[in-house]
């Protein structure tokens, strides 16, 4: 991995945007964060049939409690999107250990994403992470994927544990890798992808293994590619999760961006469904980690609109780039089912309204588009933003 | 909840073995001493216990039902050295999740044979708590405890709308009857006939059923008979007081009586009764703090008299009194007060029990159940994750202090 990083082919940056962010109705009123988000290091390298993948997250320094987001969920946070972990990947791939004619194919392991779902949000145009952050994506698992290319189809398979983390410092359970996998199939042809991916993750709400297993599809249409305007971006995704027949979740996610020059204005529209947990009776915005029992209240439906507009700065600091950002986010919650959760006394209301103003800083290389690895990673467009 | 039959209570003392030798247990400060424990595998945890005769039967969820001599099983074990006797994983019978062993109850027949535990299994939730919810009661013959079998089970259905399937949750067992009564969510009440030889599907030996608060308004956690009366802890529509007349359930009095949170567990003791509360939801924004006290008329119909609330917790998960009637003892969980909490019931404290000490444990409590072994009193807890395990406490010297 050394000689990986000492490779002639390498590149790094780092990446984080300070920020203050506003919701309001939250528990407890309102909430304001002022803290950095997104902070991370990344870097590739690569030295023959060898390649590297890499993003340090500080998120466990910089938001220890998360950003408040109503409706994002996920490892044992509620209404704020949680820290991501200190490795968020670090990939080694190995590229055609056996050349074969027509296709590419890679063997791929490490701590990183299943071959599932679309891009992290962190990768997208909107700063305020969607609810369905869980639905479609599978991602900081010990796993193992193995990636076919040829011509614009690429098929990935992954073998992982099912255990998501409840820390920024936690690992996975190496014990339980194998008992999770994931498939993915995508068509690119001129800047357009069209994918399809399917998973069984064991358990991933409860580490020890005694939760529920989610069987998980996802579809996704990706647009990325020059225009007359300027460069542009959309995706539109579906998703359905189905826990052992008890439980089901679904979510519709559109997003669109345009980057014109300096400017880079965005939407998204987002109908996501989540499962509402028991929540800590000191923190409102935190699960009961590990679960007792079946603790599932009921489920509510997120439906959100955010528009954003993000202005790319004439400063130079060193190597560091400049970009304002500020965004919206109007969020109306709705119970599904349940009874003993009911949405509008709990937040004071069905209609929640989320402001973010922050400065993204880039500095050296742009981030990787995570989760793509090995040959599965040879024709896709990286970070668009 | 944890179940100990009050009125066998002086049967168990008189059979149990001796298990301390007489040793000297020391009191912490607050007169609790834990003098043993049995870690439980994380899968989750441990959910309840149910103790009798030196024996106990944990509900280790997907670890299935353990089986432990804690001084009447004959192979050394004892409250401070609890020696393994056996375990069975109950069938998933088709739900989710698996075996998901909740709560058990060993029956003595009024023949004297003790081959039968009733082993409920809590499934997850239909569309959330309140709605629906699965699982199913399984019986294991434990004629050898080294190899428990199950042998028969039952599945309530036929509910119709809204929610055509309901879960098990706790029971209480008319013994001299042969009667089982089972909390069954958004089922209700069902009493089953378990007398003779218990084999395969229990469907037939339905006796009644009824659900209180009406469909789609019934969520039932505990039931426990007192006399002829059946009192059943409704989650939503409060405590009710229900009699088996025959084929059927008719209600005598309460309900629609807890409008400020949603119920729990619940316990008759002299006259009166308490009522846990639940939180993980807030029903008017406060949490599932208090135990409900309730004084029961001359023809058992209760009254809402007063509530105990609890600092610094989000659920009273378990009540029980132990026997003799005099010591109230509370679980709690969710919060920094999780614990268990023991109160003065003596006569004369009924209607006010005041609190005599508080037994920390920082990941709090779900179930307890009291047990006299040896001439002592203990305390067998659920504790929860992280690191489930059964805890259990010598609490003669707390005991000692509940006097009128």
């Amino acid at each position: 991995m050394i000689t990986l990083l000492l490779a002639a082919q390498a590149a790094i940056g780092a990446h984080a945007i300070p920020s203050v962010t506003r919701a309001s109705p939250v528990p407890g009123g309102s909430r304001t964060d002022v803290q950095i988000i997104q902070s991370a290091l990344h870097g590739t390298a690569r030295r023959g049939a060898l390649s590297l993948q890499g993003t340090l997250s500080l998120e466990g320094l910089t938001m220890r409690d998360g950003q408040v987001t109503p409706g994002a969920w996920g490892e044992g946070y509620i209404d704020s999107r949680h820290p991501h972990t200190w490795v968020h990947e670090l990939v080694v791939s190995l590229g055609d250990p056996i050349s074969l004619p027509v296709v590419r194919w890679s063997l791929s392991a490490g701590k990183g994403f299943a071959a599932y779902g679309s891009d992290d949000p962190m990768g997208r145009p909107p700063v305020l992470f969607p609810a369905n952050h869980h639905w479609s994506q599978v991602l900081e698992r010990a796993m193992v994927t193995g990636a076919v290319r040829a011509g614009p189809v690429t098929l990935e398979g992954s073998l992982f544990n099912g255990d998501e983390p409840e820390d920024p410092g936690q690992w996975p359970d190496f014990s339980r890798f194998g008992d999770s996998w994931s498939l993915r199939g995508m068509l690119a042809v001129r800047g357009v992808e069209l994918q399809l991916s399917r998973a069984r993750v064991k358990s991933p709400e409860h580490r020890q293994g005694a939760g529920l297993e989610h069987l998980m599809w996802h579809g996704s249409a990706r647009l990325d590619r020059d225009a007359r305007a300027g460069r542009v971006y959309a995706l539109v995704e579906l998703a359905r999760v189905d826990e052992e027949g008890a439980f089901e979740f679904g979510t519709a996610l559109a997003e669109a961006q345009l980057v014109a020059g300096a400017h880079r204005p965005y939407l998204r529209f987002e109908r996501t469904e989540r499962p509402e947990e028991t929540r800590a009776l000191e923190d409102p915005f935190r699960g009961v980690r590990p679960h007792n029992e079946n603790s599932n209240l009921g489920t509510t439906r997120w439906t959100t609109y955010t528009a954003g507009y993000g202005r790319r700065l004439p400063w130079r600091l060193g190597p560091a780039r400049f970009e304002a950002i500020g965004e919206i986010m109007y969020a109306h919650v709705t119970r599904v089912t349940g009874i003993v959760f009911d949405p509008e006394p709990f937040y004071g209301g069905n209609d929640l309204w989320t402001l973010s103003v922050g400065l993204r800083i880039g500095a050296g290389a742009p981030m990787p588009r995570m989760g793509r690895y090995g040959a599965a990673a040879g024709h896709t467009n990286g970070h668009i933003h | 909840m944890s179940r100990f039959p009050a009125r066998l209570a002086p049967l168990a003392v008189l059979v149990t073995l001796s298990c301390n030798g007489g040793e000297a247990v020391d009191p912490g400060a607050n007169g609790v001493v834990l003098v043993g424990q049995v870690a439980v595998p994380a899968n989750y945890g441990i959910h309840d216990q149910f103790v009798r005769d030196g024996i106990a039967f944990l509900c280790n969820w997907n670890t299935g039902l353990q089986i432990y001599d804690v001084g009447g099983g004959g192979q050394g074990g004892s409250p401070a050295n609890p020696v393994l006797l056996g375990t069975v994983v109950t069938s998933a019978n088709g739900v989710s999740g698996g075996a998901q062993v909740h709560n058990a109850w060993w029956y003595h027949a009024p023949d004297g044979a003790k081959r039968y535990v009733f082993v409920g299994q809590e499934g997850p939730t239909v569309g959330g708590i309140g709605i629906g919810a699965t699982g199913d009661i399984h019986v294991v013959d434990v004629s050898n405890m080294a190899d428990p079998v199950e042998v028969a089970f039952f599945h309530l259905d036929g509910l119709g709308a809204p929610r055509d399937s309901a879960g098990a949750h706790n029971f209480w067992v008319d013994e001299q009857n042969e009667i089982l009564y089972a909390a069954y969510y958004n089922g209700g009440v069902v009493a089953l006939d378990i007398s003779g030889t218990l084999a395969g599907d229990l469907a037939s030996r339905e006796i009644a059923r009824i659900r209180p608060g009406g469909p789609g308004a019934t969520y039932i956690w505990g039931v426990m008979l007192s006399g002829t009366s059946l009192y059943a802890s409704d989650m939503l529509s409060g405590l009710w007081q229900l009699r088996l007349n025959g084929t059927a359930f008719e209600v005598l009095g309460g309900g629609n009586n807890v409008a400020d949170r949603f119920g729990s567990d619940l316990w008759i003791n002299g006259g009166f009764a308490y009522t846990g509360t639940w939180g993980a939801a807030s029903r008017t924004g406060v949490p599932g703090n208090a135990v409900k006290v309730w004084e029961l008329d001359g023809a058992g119909a209760p009254s809402l008299t007063d509530s105990i609330i609890i600092a610094s917790v989000q659920t009273v998960s378990d009540v029980e009194v132990a026997p003799g009637g005099n010591l109230l003892m509370v679980t709690t969980e969710v919060g920094s007060g999780g614990g268990i909490y023991f109160y003065n019931a003596s006569a004369g404290h009924r209607a006010r029990p005041e609190l005599i000490t508080h037994h920390p444990v920082g990941s709090g409590i779900h179930t307890a159940t009291f047990a006299d072994i040896g001439g002592r009193r203990y305390v067998f807890a659920a504790k929860n994750p992280p690191g489930p395990a059964l805890l259990i406490l010598d609490v003669t010297a707390v005991s000692a202090q509940a006097v009128p």
